[in-house]
Parts: C-alpha cells; sequence; structure tokens
C-alpha cells in the first residue's frame, strides 16, 4: 500500500538544522497493522505526519499506491488525505466549541456526502465506539477517554483505508487504553490498514509488525507471529 | 509594585505589536477626529462671551406673526428704531448702538481697492470690549468724521500702527481721521465671522459717494430695514419682561403697517449676545443642526474607534487565560489582576492619545481651512487641545481594560486552564463589530446620496445660460451709475462678446425686491400675491439667455419700454408700463398659458396698471432648497449696479483683458470686480459641497478605523483557531474552505450591519432631501452599492490572514498541541 524509499526529513530553524528521518526503508501492505516504536525525540512523530501527508519528506520517495506523493503540494496532499486516511492523536485534537456529534460530522463536511447520509453514517460511527448517548456534550463535558473514543469515531466516520495513531493511549489510564487497542484491532479485522505510534510494549502486542526508531533510523524490524 | 505592573504592561504591549499598533493607531485617529471637532465645536458655542457687559446686551430681532405660518424672524431693523426705543424706553434701555455696512473705495499703492467699514453709534466700544492698542474707546466714534482701524489695516494702509491722529483719504474725496487701533479681533465674535469688520466710523460719518443723502432719508423711514440695532440694558432691568411692550411701541410708530395681512402681529425680540452665532436666522452663524452633526459624526467615528480599543482588548485578553490561571495558583489575587489589566489598557490608550494629539495639531489647521473657519492660536494650542484630549483617552483606557479585566480574573483557576471561557466574549466582538459597520455604512450611504443631489441641484435648469458670461460689479455708487451707459456702450464692441445686459441683481445675488401683484379683476379682500421684482436694462434678458415662452422681451428699439421710480411713484397718466412675467407669477396670478398672459393687465401696488408683453422661463434665483418664485421683470435706469457681460464663443483671454482694460480707462476710480456667471452660481452650493466633503472624509476615516479593528480581529481569530483550522485541515478541508470559512465569520456582522443601516439610512436621508424642493429619489442601488463595499472592504482585509493560516501546513497548526 506504500513505500517510503530513503526517506530523510530535516527541519531547519534558525540556528539548527535537525535531521528527524535518516534514510528511511519502510514498506506497509494493505490490511496490515504496524507499531512505531522508539525513544522519545527519535522522529516517530515526523514519520507519522509524513505517511499522513500533513507534511513533506526533505528527500527521498514516498509511494503511496503506485504514485510517489514526496513532492506533491498541499492541494493533491489534502486530495489523498481526505480520500484515504484517517488520523487520531495523543491529545484528541478535538474542537472545543462544536458537540460530539459536530465534530465527528465534521470529517465528512468535506466530502460532498448528503445531510441525511451523514447523520447516519455519524450515529454509526458514535455507536460503535460506545459515546452516542453524549452525542450532543461538549468536548470538555467528556473524560479522556471518552474523548479519545470520539478521536476514533472522527477517523473511522469517513471510511478511510489506513488509519493513523499517533500515542492515541498516551493520555489514557490503562483501562480506557486497553478499550482503546480492542476497537483498533476490530477496525484492523476488517481491513483498514494501521499505522500506530506507542511507547508501551503491551499496546504495540496488538500489532502484527513492530518497528523500531532510533535517532531517525530505522533500527529493527520485528514481525510477530499471528 | 506600580512599577513592576508597568514594566510587565510595556513587555506585554511590546510583545504583542501587531494588536498594539492596530489598537494605538485606531484610537488616535479617532481622538484626533474627535478632538478637532471638539474644539471646533466649542469654539462656535462660544461666541461673544468675553464682553464685560454681554449679559447686558441684546440684538434686536424683528419678527412677524402670522397664524398658520412659521414666523418670520431678522435681525434687519429700520434707522429710526433704535433712536425710538431709547426714547419711549428710558427706564430700560441705557444705551442703543445700530450698526451698519458701507462700501468704501480708497488707494492702496494706486489703484482703487474697496473694503468695507462699519457704521456705528458712538458707545460702539463701550458695548463690546475690543483692546484698543491707542485712542480712547469711549470717545473714539464720538465725531463724524472720525475711523478706528484694527493693527493689521493700520499696518496695510499706513505701513505702522501707530497712526493716531493720521488720515485716512477715500477716493471721492472724504478724508477720516484716525481716533483709535484696536487689536485685531478673536476668532470667536460675529465682527470677525458674519460682519467681518476692521474699519469703524461714526454713524453720521459723510462719504460724498451717492450714499449720504440716501442714508440721510432713512432717518424717518421705518419701511426701510437694513442695519443692525443693539441696545445695552440698564443694570437690574429684566430682559425678559420687555417684549410685551414692542407690539404697541411699534404701532405707535408706523401706523397702518397692521393691515398687511390679516391676524399679523409685528414685534421685537431681545437676542442675548451669545447666541447670535448660534441663532439659525437668515442663514448666518453656524446652524445648531450643522454643529449636531458635527458632534454626532465625531461621537460616531470615536465611538467606532473606541468600540475598536475594547474588542481588541478583550481579544488579546482572552488568550491569556492560561497566563491569568498561572498567576491565580502563584498567589496572585483578584484586585492584582484586575489593576494589571487596567493598567495595560490606560498605557495604551495614553499612548494614543499622545499620538492623536500629535495628528490633531498637524490636521487641524488644514481641517479648519476646509471649513474656511479661522480660530485664534490661542484655540489650537497645546493646553486646549490636550485638555479636550487626555479625558476620553483615560476614559477609554479604562473602558477597555475592564472587560477583561472582570472578566478574566473571576473564574477560578482550573476552568481558565481547561480553556472554558473561550466562547464567552465572541458574541460581544461580533455585536459591536457589526455596530461599527452599521454607523459606516449610513456614513458612506449619506455620503454618496448627498454627493448626488448637490450634482443634481446644481446642475438642473436654471433658466437661463450660466457659462460664458462675466458679471462686472460697483456700479452703484454716483460714479458707477453715470458711467454705465458708456461702458455698457464700450464693452458691446469689443470683439468676443456677443451682447451686455444691465440689471439690479443677477441670479444668486440673495436679491430681496418683493411687490405685492394682482389682476385688476380680483374682486375685493383677496390677498395680493408676493412676487420678486426685478429691475433689469432692456438687454439684460436676452444677454442672461432666458428662453421666452410667449410675446417678447424689453425692445431697446422701444422706448417706451423704460420705466423709472419716479413714473411708479407718480402713477400713470394714460400710459401703461411694460412688464415680463416669469412662468410662474403668470400661472399664479391665473392668466393660464404664456401666450393667453400676454397683453393682460396687472396690478402693482395699490393702483398701478402694468401691460404683460412677454412671459419667459423660470429662473433659479436661489439654492434647489427654494421653489421658484415667482419674477416681475421691470425695465429701469434706476437700481441698476451690475453688468452682465455675455461672452461670444470666440471669445479668450484677450476678451477678458480688453473688458478689464476697457472699465479702468472709464473708472480709474472705481476697483474692478470681475467674476464668472457659473462660478457665482456654483457658490449656493459651497456650503452643499463642503458637507459632502467633509462627510466623505468622515465615513472613510470611520471605514479605516473599522479595518483596523477587523484586521486585528481577524489576526486574532486566525491565531487562535490555529489548531481548530489544523484539524479541520487534516480531515480534508482545502485552502479555499477554510478562507470561505474565516471570510465568513466576520462577513456575518457586516450583513447584519446592512440590515440595520439600510432603514437608518433611508430615513436619515429622506429627512435631509425633505429640504430640498427640487431633490433626487433615494435609489436603492445606492444602499446595494455602499453595502457591496463594506462587504468588499471587510473581505479584502480578512482574506490575508485567512488565506496565510489556511495554506499552512496543517502539522505546524497541530505541533504546538
Ligand atoms: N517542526 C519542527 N521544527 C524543528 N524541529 C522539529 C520539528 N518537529 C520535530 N522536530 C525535531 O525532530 C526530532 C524528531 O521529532 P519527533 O518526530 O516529534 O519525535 P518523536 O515523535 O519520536 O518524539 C526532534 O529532535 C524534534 O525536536
Ligand atoms: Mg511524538
Amino acid at each position: 500500500m506504500l513505500k517510503l524509499v530513503d526517506l530523510t526529513k530535516v527541519y531547519r530553524t534558525e540556528e539548527v538544522e535537525t535531521t528527524a528521518l535518516n534514510q528511511v526503508n519502510i514498506h506497509i501492505k494493505q490490511g496490515e497493522f504496524v507499531a512505531i516504536m522508539g525513544p522519545s525525540g527519535c522522529g516517530k512523530s515526523s514519520l507519522l505526519n509524513i505517511v499522513g501527508m500533513l507534511d513533506n519528506p526533505s528527500s527521498g520517495q514516498y509511494w503511496f499506491g503506485d504514485e510517489d506523493v514526496a513532492g506533491y503540494g498541499e492541494r493533491k496532499l489534502a486530495d489523498i488525505r481526505k480520500k484515504n486516511i484517517g488520523f487520531i492523536f495523543q491529545s484528541f485534537n478535538l474542537i472545543d466549541e462544536l458537540t460530539v456529534f459536530e465534530n465527528v460530522e465534521l470529517a465528512l463536511l468535506y466530502h460532498d456526502i448528503p445531510a441525511r447520509e451523514r447523520k447516519e453514517r455519524v450515529k454509526e460511527a458514535l455507536a460503535k465506539v460506545n459515546i452516542a448517548h453524549r452525542e450532543s456534550h461538549l468536548p470538555q463535558q467528556l473524560s479522556g477517554g471518552q474523548q479519545q473514543r470520539v478521536a476514533i469515531a472522527r477517523a473511522v466516520v469517513s471510511r478511510p483505508r489506513m488509519l493513523l495513531a499517533d500515542e492515541p493511549t498516551g493520555n489514557l489510564d490503562s483501562a480506557n487504553g486497553e478499550e482503546v487497542m480492542n476497537m483498533l484491532t476490530e477496525l484492523n479485522g476488517e481491513g483498514t490498514t494501521i499505522v500506530m505510534v506507542t511507547h508501551s510494549m503491551p499496546h504495540a502486542q496488538y500489532a502484527r509488525r513492530i518497528i523500531n526508531l532510533f535517532d531517525g533510523q530505522v533500527v529493527a524490524e520485528n514481525l510477530r507471529a499471528a | 509594585m506600580l512599577l513592576n505592573y508597568v514594566r510587565v504592561a510595556c513587555r506585554v504591549l511590546l510583545r504583542q505589536r501587531l494588536y498594539t499598533a492596530l489598537n494605538v493607531m485606531g484610537l488616535a485617529l479617532g481622538i484626533a477626529t474627535a478632538a478637532m471637532m471638539g474644539l471646533y465645536v466649542w469654539h462656535e458655542t462660544h461666541f461673544d462671551g468675553f464682553h464685560s457687559q454681554g449679559g447686558r446686551i441684546f440684538r434686536i430681532v424683528q419678527a412677524q406673526y402670522v397664524p398658520a405660518q412659521a414666523p418670520i424672524r431678522r435681525i434687519e431693523t429700520p434707522k429710526p428704531l433704535g433712536p425710538a426705543l431709547a426714547q419711549d424706553l428710558p427706564a430700560e434701555v441705557e444705551t442703543m448702538v445700530r450698526v451698519v455696512r458701507h462700501a468704501i473705495v480708497l488707494r492702496d499703492g494706486g489703484t482703487p481697492v474697496e473694503d468695507t467699514i462699519y457704521l456705528a453709534d458712538a458707545p460702539f466700544f463701550r458695548l463690546f470690549d475690543f483692546p484698543f492698542l491707542a485712542g480712547d474707546p469711549a470717545t473714539a466714534l464720538a465725531q463724524p468724521g472720525t475711523i478706528v482701524l484694527t493693527e493689521s489695516r493700520a499696518r496695510r494702509y499706513f505701513g505702522s500702527s501707530d497712526v493716531l491722529g493720521r488720515t485716512l483719504e477715500l477716493t471721492s474725496g472724504v478724508r477720516l481721521v484716525v481716533t483709535g487701533v484696536v487689536r485685531d479681533l478673536p476668532s470667536n465674535t460675529i465682527f470677525s465671522r458674519e460682519f467681518p469688520a476692521t474699519l469703524w466710523t461714526n454713524v453720521a460719518t459723510r462719504f460724498q459717494d451717492g450714499w449720504d443723502a440716501e442714508f440721510a432719508a432713512k432717518d424717518t423711514l421705518w419701511r426701510d430695514e437694513f442695519l443692525q440695532t443693539f441696545v445695552m440694558l440698564k443694570p437690574g432691568v429684566d430682559g425678559g419682561a420687555l417684549p410685551a411692550r414692542f407690539p404697541a411701541l411699534l404701532l405707535a410708530h408706523r401706523e397702518g403697517r397692521q393691515d398687511i395681512a390679516p391676524g399679523l402681529v409685528e414685534t421685537l425680540e431681545l437676542q442675548p449676545l451669545t447666541a447670535m452665532h448660534t441663532d439659525p436666522m437668515a442663514g448666518l452663524g453656524i446652524a445648531p443642526g450643522a454643529l449636531a452633526a458635527f458632534i454626532g459624526i465625531a461621537c460616531l467615528v470615536l465611538g467606532i474607534a473606541v468600540v475598536n480599543f475594547v474588542n481588541l482588548s478583550t481579544a488579546r485578553a482572552s488568550l491569556r487565560a492560561r497566563e491569568v490561571a498561572i498567576r491565580k495558583t502563584l498567589g496572585g489575587r483578584r484586585g492584582q489582576l484586575v489593576a494589571q489589566f487596567l493598567l495595560e489598557s490606560v498605557l495604551l490608550a495614553l499612548a494614543a492619545g499622545l499620538l492623536g494629539l500629535v495628528l490633531a495639531e498637524l490636521v487641524m489647521p488644514r481641517f479648519l481651512a476646509l471649513l474656511a473657519v479661522r480660530l485664534d492660536a490661542r484655540f489650537l494650542g497645546g493646553t486646549s487641545l490636550a485638555a479636550a484630549v487626555l479625558l476620553p483617552t483615560l476614559l477609554v483606557g479604562l473602558l477597555g481594560g475592564l472587560y477583561p479585566a472582570v472578566v478574566l480574573s473571576r473564574p477560578r483557576p482550573t476552568d481558565l486552564l481547561r480553556g472554558a471561557q473561550a466562547a464567552g466574549g465572541g458574541r460581544l466582538r461580533a455585536a459591536l463589530v457589526m455596530l461599527q459597520f452599521t454607523a459606516a455604512i449610513v456614513l458612506v450611504i449619506a455620503t454618496i446620496v448627498m454627493g448626488q443631489q448637490t450634482r443634481y441641484a446644481s446642475t438642473q435648469q436654471l433658466g437661463f445660460r450660466a457659462e460664458g458670461a462675466v458679471v462686472l460689479r460697483g456700479l452703484a455708487r454716483p460714479a458707477g451709475r453715470a458711467g454705465l451707459a458708456s461702458l455698457h456702450d464700450a464693452l458691446a464692441r469689443i470683439p468676443g462678446v456677443a451682447a451686455v445686459g444691465a440689471a439690479a441683481n443677477v441670479p444668486n445675488d440673495r436679491s430681496e425686491w418683493t411687490n405685492n401683484y394682482r389682476l385688476p379683476e380680483a374682486p375685493d379682500g383677496t390677498r395680493d400675491l408676493l412676487f420678486r421684482t426685478e429691475p433689469v436694462d432692456v438687454d439684460y434678458l436676452q444677454a442672461l439667455g432666458v428662453p421666452v415662452l410667449a410675446g417678447r422681451v424689453f425692445d431697446p428699439a422701444r422706448p417706451g419700454d423704460v420705466t423709472s421710480h419716479a413714473a411708479i411713484r407718480a402713477g400713470t397718466a394714460g400710459t401703461t408700463i411694460p412688464v415680463v412675467l416669469s412662468v410662474t407669477a403668470a400661472a399664479r396670478l391665473g392668466l393660464g398659458a404664456p401666450d393667453r398672459a400676454v397683453g393682460r393687465t396687472v396690478v402693482y401696488g395699490d393702483s398701478l396698471p402694468l401691460t404683460v408683453v412677454g412671459v419667459v422661463a423660470d429662473v433659479q434665483f436661489g439654492t434647489a432648497r427654494q421653489a421658484l418664485e415667482g419674477t416681475v421683470y421691470l425695465a429701469m435706469r434706476d437700481e441698476l449696479s451690475v453688468l452682465l457681460v455675455r461672452l461670444a464663443p470666440t471669445a479668450d483671454a484677450a476678451t477678458l483683458a480688453a473688458i478689464d482694460d476697457t472699465w479702468r480707462r472709464l473708472f480709474p476710480d472705481l476697483p474692478l470686480k470681475r467674476e464668472f456667471l457659473d462660478e457665482h452660481v456654483r457658490q449656493v452650493y459651497a456650503d452643499e459641497a463642503l458637507q459632502g466633503q467633509l462627510l466623505a472624509l468622515f465615513s472613510g476615516l470611520a471605514i479605516l478605523i473599522a479595518c483596523l479593528g477587523l484586521f486585528g480581529l481577524a489576526a486574532f481569530t486566525a491565531e487562535r483557531r490555529t489548531k481548530e483550522i489544523g484539524i479541520r485541515k487534516v480531515l480534508g478541508a482545502t485552502v479555499a474552505d477554510i478562507v470561505q470559512l474565516l471570510v465568513w465569520q466576520f462577513s456575518k456582522p457586516v450583513l447584519v450591519a446592512n440590515l440595520i443601516a439600510w432603514p437608518l439610512a433611508w430615513m436619515l436621508m429622506g429627512w435631509w432631501l425633505g429640504g430640498y424642493v427640487y431633490r433626487i429619489n433615494l435609489n436603492p442601488l445606492v444602499f446595494a452599492l455602499a453595502s457591496l463595499a463594506a462587504l468588499l472592504v471587510a473581505w479584502v482585509t480578512v482574506a490575508g490572514h485567512a488565506a496565510r493560516v489556511a495554506s499552512a501546513k496543517p502539522v505546524t497548526a497541530l505541533r504546538y498541541e
């Protein structure tokens, strides 16, 4: 599904140049569940942002399907991203002013889906993550676990082929963390490709493959027996 | 502690540079506007308050009350009125002073120039405190043949201000002895503005220029109202009790006047000195309406600026919720936080006040020049401006700081940290933006409508050809009257001159000669009609280019066309006097269509029959504010004082030079006063044009300030919504989607503002146009245009921010979470 070839990301600020990713080569197939691990600052988020087309690499190739999107501009990336990729963040990133329902619906607003169908799909997604009873609440009125479930609903409501999760359990207690992992596994079982960054070894165990990063480079890839 | 606050405040203000700059600039503009307006209005409402006896001095106003009609009030009074008052009310009136203007001609470096001298009764300078540099105010005007000058006139005519006892010689040969030099008058007296006086003499001074006999004859003429009469009451006299005695006093002196119109009451009123400038009589001084408009517009512009200030302050403060929370957890008390916010806000306002002061100092002279108003330097000095600026500035500063101070310091720190406060101020800000744009849109609509009306009024049917004609004035002296015929002939021979005509007035001269006319067959008891009466010569109507609708105009080949005052007074012996009527006069007399009017007889005054020889189109003598009056043209030699020279299409600069030369050759002692007729006519609309300019200026300012605020708010919103926008982009929003989102957020208040502004402007402009007899219809397109303009300006202001935020990579927005 996607292939990174000699992918490098360099951040330049006024004083320093940080090589966040150094000649990374990774191949992820359709339907895989991949966990990315590594110490803080090793480049996990940078990798995920590029895979998620939120940012461009400095050099190298990024094959998504049969297109090299490495040099694509914002408009083209937005188009591909919209059709294919969903996101889950450590800090949930819900919009404070919108209700739970509206936050989830937002993901469909930019997809030209008629209002009636939007409503059905949002309800369906909320039901799937067991938060339907809170659909008219504002994010601040929910617990962290509940907020993350809303974020997951929002990520999947547009039925993306691939789900990217950056430390989705980082801000949650273990019970809520387990629940989120179960949901991801379920989604993977339905065919969604999942790439997840995590610090937690137990949560990494849900994945089929673990990629270890260190200082911007891939140092090990472990395939877990199914 | 305070020092610490100030330091923190300065740091905060410097860090948020854009916000500080916008805030200071917008408020400074508002403050400068308000300070200038405030100063101007203060000046205009403090006229003639400095005379030490001012409380006892009044100007006499003549008033006519006719049932069911607006009262007529005028400051012109007959010559015998003053002495009659002094004589009939010896217990009440201490002194009376009459004042009248006269144009004199004297030589200034060889060329004859005209100047205006004020004839006044001897006590003038006892009533009015104008400080003397030399001479004795009590006696300076005691004798005829004296003259008092201002310092600058003394310099001009003598090259020195030490001129007591010297003589000023007029071209008529009269010599006036200088008995006083006064300091140049202050700007806040009617003798600087409405009746600019620089020369004074005793009321009995003789000029030997045709004035003396006529003026002396008016000693007993109660009918001729032309000079101003002031009275000083005795100390302790109640001015309020006098008016009740005036109607009887008037009746005693001028019998036979009471039957002019049924129910008419003529009386006098006492106008206090300080009210002279702001009483809207006779179109002099400044109308209270204009003052109110000035104050209103100033408040509007300042209001818009203050709203900006408050808006930007609250917006910025809400970004500092986290800081407030942390201060609170560290033990900061509410009072301290309130003080901190107030201090920041007041500092900012003071900076704006200072900048506003500088702006006002720089712009005030140009502003006054635009108004054609002079203010003494002491009114423009730094201190009075500073005083005008300081108070509003402090108020605005406190107001701007109050809301954030109170709102932000209230909640518990945990709420602030969770970001719960975010939503609150947004609606208030939107409402305030809406108010700003309502005001701005109303101003824009008013500007456009006033512009349209002024253009319409000045280009509408004048009834004559204003272009290509030259007016020569100043012939109302013996030399001028005597040489008028030869000048007429000489001018007519100049190549490039098509025709020459003489008249008493040209259109827009504010001529006021009206008379009663009726049809001979009208039954007794019908009310006479009052028509404007215009003395002209036989060539004038043709030279002016008035279309002839029926019959003929006066003909140089028919000596019988010409009449005179003497002939009119003597009445007719068998012959009738030919007249030309305007079409409105013919219609109001009931003569029907123009060609049916020709040959009919009309009665002038009591019994003088006139024969209508022609009917001409209506001539607009005043502004479009006045309805067309009926006009009767009489051909006569008396009264003629203006020559109208119609230029041929071939006329050029040489033609004008030849006209000037001819004048100088024939009248070496008379000053040449030449102007173009169309320019003269356009002056009627000078006030309107000025108002239009001012309004355009202020609506531009209003929009500019509103946009400064909008710009700041857009920057703030873009920043505050960075995270949200990032999320939206991650979810697939395109740049266009985001720009649309932000632009829409700011379009909403502007759209709502339109809904409020439209009816408001419609009513306001409907009322304003109501003052015109000839007026445009309000065009909805104008409203749409103003709205569209406001919307466009708002978009341009906001779109930059929106595009910048929208096109940023989404990852940058989310990274900081
Ligand atoms: N926008 C940026 N500008 C500059 N440096 C950055 C930026 N984003 C990340 N970095 C740097 O790149 C390195 C990798 O960061 P990141 O991908 O966030 O690591 P991780 O998610 O594994 O903790 C770090 O050293 C970080 O400081
Ligand atoms: Mg990270």
